[in-house]
């Protein structure tokens, strides 16, 4: 019964649909311009996301050359330095990591794991996604116009006084934050109302709970970053005494205002890469995962406590003794799901049957680079520890760690996962692995560097620095140039694998959740039968077959 | 946490500099504590994770050798020790944390202010003010002397400048800014606290070993927030303090006053923006190098206009700055608190660093 929609696979002979697919339905540029399919509109956004990806790293690898020495490298103008790590902040945070999995994975992956023709508003899908191009369009601007000095974080009372271009960047993230609205509410109405006959929510991917976890975070916070943001316009332009107390202002309300968007925007940035993890360790293992009402609800969790643990930013602000009390009890709380999800992805590499695909590798390098992330938030939820580790670069490492070494980590280990399914194209196994490797061994150099440079007492955001942290700086850039091979041998062996790459199959790693059960590449509607809900972590049914390199049913075999 | 006094490293070690004030030791007990625990942790995991990678790596189509999914009190288990520890790294950090945000009542009082990119240290007991020197240190380390003579040039700046401080006893810090946020820190004295304009901002730390330390801007403040560095000088004995004190709190009038303009100009702070020289240079205000006696274009309200810089000129300059902002430079100079005494002395380094004609040497 659960398997009639499979005979439209393109392994199957005498099918009319064969060969037709989202991808050569409709070749004009306009129709992908103007398209309502949420794959097309998933492939836009990846596009778009790794293009932006491209250039925050060229202004990353700006920065860590001109660290090369306490003495100018690369320019003799602080400001330019200033300008490079503002650009590569924000363009990272805004552009690349929020939308990274949401947007770009999710939009492609969602109805698919749903069974759905598309996400519920399709048209608003693509509007998030005209939001996204206009907000990076300012912040290109931005970059033609000077550059912004202010620091992602955008730290009043600097950024009312900075003679850069603040207002273009503000006004960009303003517009990305409705993009980012939109496709939370898409996610949300999507989850509750385009289910498959027969998926309650406990059979739901656990990829679905931490995206329908992240949409409520989006739906709830990012309208306070949208306002905060107006509101620095408005002094900036008009002089209103909001944040600047040379207006009347306080900047302590700003960083509350800020941090109250962008703490929770740590798990925007976070739960769904776990809820790729998730899937990587369960699929790559054939395993059925373990503790999935754990791992769910840990997600649940997370973003409930998101909401609550701002002030932990704030800690040498001024913010009261108590408050710094609160928060730093409460900030405990979020370690807990966090270890949770840790020790129930082991238990499900336990006894499994795993293979060490690159999508495997990635989801491995996840719990290692997490942990070291994880733990190391301990020392700044402590009081005592975090007051001199703060705005250090042990802070720095810390949020590399869980912002690129985990975010990032997932978002290229669900890349690789579910890459043969948007393209239908097998990458080079060899050459992926080689870069996962690279990227691995350069992250940790580049950053592990700098958690001792930062307990050391090394401040972020320095142009200079004394003589005795460059060593650190120098091992800290060698690492930071082996990652950067990594990316560039991943670039081309995906593009690559575009034209050359063999066909893939439609289940090439057994999943089992409803994207494996319908062809590669999918077509438009893609399914030709609505489908039933699989149990999405139950392995038994498939096969191996070594002629596809890839999973059939059992039932169909 | 005396048990745990013994992982501390007063000396300094890989992770930590050395130890200097006195809850430093007890910050790298908590450092060390947590730093044990994730180490336990991450093994665990990690090597774990290593064994299964291997111990289960199967080929393609291998079923796995059990479907187990569940394990309530494995669940238990790994989420109660964890949460166990965690309220008890709360319970360490809170306590210390209580200590040393309550400051004593006997310390001895010294009053910072920050400003874009120099830090003032003034001395309540006598007046005194001495400057962060940051543009002197900054061009010492920037030059390429060997480190030996870098040190000897540094120590000899900071015998005069710094942030100097009695040994033995806490101390108390009020902070002030003048424009944005910026941050008092020193890795030795594990201490770090934002400044922030509009408030006056309150530290305590009680220093246990003389030496000169390094004092940081860890609040980002714009573009030269790296070079926002200095000393803290700890003195070997009160005697010692109290004789730089004494001499700190006098400008010897005995000198030129020229030359005590100059000194004004660099312990005000003006020198990290006006250079005196007419190098081109990335500083933020116009040169004083032939200032005094030109006439200087500038915007005022949105109104172009010209004036001789004369004494009016330069006085209103500082003490309204962002009244006339000279044409090619940003508003952004901060008021100085600066007496009356010290102004006249800078109009006298700056005539004395410019070629300038008779009718600009008077406002008259």
């Amino acid at each position: 019964m659960s398997d009639g929609y499979l005979s439209t696979s393109t392994e199957q002979p005498g099918v009319k649909t064969v060969g037709v697919n989202y991808l050569n339905v409709t070749r004009t540029i306009a129709s992908w311009l103007l398209t309502l399919d949420h794959k097309r509109i998933g492939l836009m956004y990846l596009v778009g996301v790794l293009s932006t990806f491209f250039l925050g790293g060229i202004f990353a690898l700006l920065v860590r050359t001109e660290l090369w020495s306490p003495n100018p490298i690369l320019t003799a103008d602080p400001d330019t330095y200033n300008r490079w790590f503002t650009a590569h902040g924000a363009i990272m945070v805004f552009l690349v990591i929020i939308p990274g999995v949401p947007a770009a994975l999710g939009n492609f992956v969602l109805p698919l794991m749903l069974g759905a023709k598309d996400v519920a508003f399709p048209r608003l899908n693509l509007m998030s996604f005209y939001l996204w191009l206009t907000g990076a369009l300012f912040f290109i601007y931005t970059l033609f116009s000077g550059g912004i000095d202010t620091g992602w974080t955008f730290y009043t009372p600097y950024s009312v006084k900075s003679p850069s271009s603040v207002i273009p960047v503000l006004t960009g993230v303003f517009i990305l934050g409705f993009s980012s609205i939109f496709t939370g509410m898409n996610f949300l109405v999507t989850i509750h109302k385009l289910r498959p006959p027969g998926m309650t929510w406990y059979k739901m991917p656990l990829f679905l709970w931490a995206t329908y976890s992240t949409a409520v975070i989006q739906v709830l916070a990012t309208p306070v970053l949208a306002i905060t943001l107006l509101l620095l316009i408005m002094e900036r332009t008009l002089g209103v005494g909001i944040f600047d107390p040379a207006h009347g202002g306080d900047p302590v309300l700003f960083q509350h205002f800020f941090w109250f968007y962008s703490h929770p925007a740590v798990y925007i940035m976070i739960v769904p890469p776990m809820g790729v993890v998730s899937e990587l360790i369960a699929v790559h293992s054939h395993k059925r995962i373990f503790g999935y009402k754990y791992i769910a609800f840990s997600s649940v969790a997370i973003a409930i406590f998101s909401f609550i643990v701002w002030g932990h930013h704030m800690f040498t602000s001024g913010q009261s003794e108590v408050m710094n009390a609160v928060f730093s009890a409460i900030t405990f709380s979020v370690s807990i799901p966090s270890a949770i999800k840790i020790f129930n992805w082991l238990a499900t590499l336990y006894k499994g049957s795993i293979r060490l695909t690159t999508p495997m590798l990635y989801g491995l390098s996840f719990i290692f680079l997490f942990s070291i992330g994880g733990l190391t938030g301990l020392f700044h939820a402590v009081l005592t520890t975090s007051i001199p580790l703060h705005d250090s670069y042990f802070v720095v490492a810390h949020f590399h760690y869980v912002m690129l070494g985990s975010g990032l980590i997932g978002f290229f280990g669900g890349l690789h996962h579910w890459w043969p399914k948007m393209t239908g194209k097998m990458f080079s196994e060899f050459w992926g692995r080689i870069a996962c490797g690279l990227i691995f061994v350069g992250f940790n150099v580049t950053f592990f560097t700098q958690f001792v440079m930062g307990s050391q007492g090394m401040p972020r955001r320095y142009y200079t620095y004394a003589q005795k942290f460059q060593i650190y700086h120098q091992i800290s850039t060698v690492g930071s140039y082996i990652m950067a091979a990594g990316f560039v041998l991943m670039a081309f062996y995906l593009l690559q694998s575009l034209v050359g790459g063999r066909k893939a199959p439609a289940n090439p790693w057994g999943g089992n959740s409803l994207e494996w059960h319908t062809p590669t590449p999918p077509p438009t509607e893609n399914f030709a039968v609505t489908p039933e809900a699989t149990d999405p972590y139950d392995y038994t049914e498939l096969e191996y077959d070594p002629q596809i390199d890839g999973y059939t049913s059992r039932a169909h075999a | 946490m005396n048990s745990l006094t013994s992982l501390a490293q007063s000396e300094g070690g890989f992770w930590l500099p050395p130890a200097r004030s006195t809850f430093a030791q007890m910050t790298d007990d908590h450092f060390f504590f947590v730093y044990w625990v994730s180490v336990f942790f991450f093994l665990v995991v990690v090597l774990l994770m290593i064994y299964f990678m291997f111990r289960y790596s199967k080929p393609a189509g291998t079923p796995a050798e059990s479907h187990v999914d569940h394990n309530l009190p494995l669940e238990v288990v790994w989420t109660g020790i964890p949460s166990l520890l965690v309220i008890y790294m709360f319970w360490i950090g809170f306590q210390g944390y209580i200590e040393l945000s309550t400051p004593p009542t006997d310390g001895y009082n010294v009053h910072v202010e920050a400003s874009r990119w120099s830090w003032a240290f003034r001395y309540p007991e006598n007046g005194a003010e001495a400057s962060g020197a940051n543009a002197d240190l900054n061009q010492i380390l920037s030059s390429s002397e060997t480190l030996e003579e870098k040190d000897k040039q540094i120590a000899a700046l900071f015998e005069t400048e710094g942030l100097h401080l009695p040994p033995g006893v806490p101390i108390n810090l009020t902070l002030t800014s003048a424009d944005v946020l910026h941050a008092f820190y020193t890795p030795d004295f594990r201490t770090k606290l934002d400044i922030v304009p509009g408030r006056v901002r309150r530290i305590w730390f009680e220093p246990t070993e003389s030496g000169v330390y390094a004092l940081y801007c860890a609040e980002y403040c714009g573009t030269d927030h790296s070079k926002m560095r200095s000393r803290v000088v700890v003195h070997e004995t009160r005697e010692d303090f109290d004789a730089w004190l004494e001499k700190a709190g006098s400008y010897d009038t005995t000198r030129p006053w020229s030359e005590l303009g100059e000194k004004v100009y660099k312990r005000k702070g003006c020198i990290s923006c006006h250079s005196i020289d007419d190098k081109p240079t990335n500083k933020i205000g116009p040169t004083w190098k032939n200032l005094w006696g030109s006439t200087r274009k500038y915007t005022e309200n949105d109104v172009m206009g010209s004036a001789v810089a004369d004494e009016d000129y330069v006085l209103e300059s500082i003490r309204d700055p962002m009244r006339k902002i000279a044409n090619g430079y940003t508003p952004q100079m901060p008021i100085k608190k600066v007496t009356e005494e010290e102004i006249l002395f800078l109009f006298e380094f700056m005539k004395s660093i410019s070629t300038y004609s008779d009718s600009g040497k008077s406002g008259g």
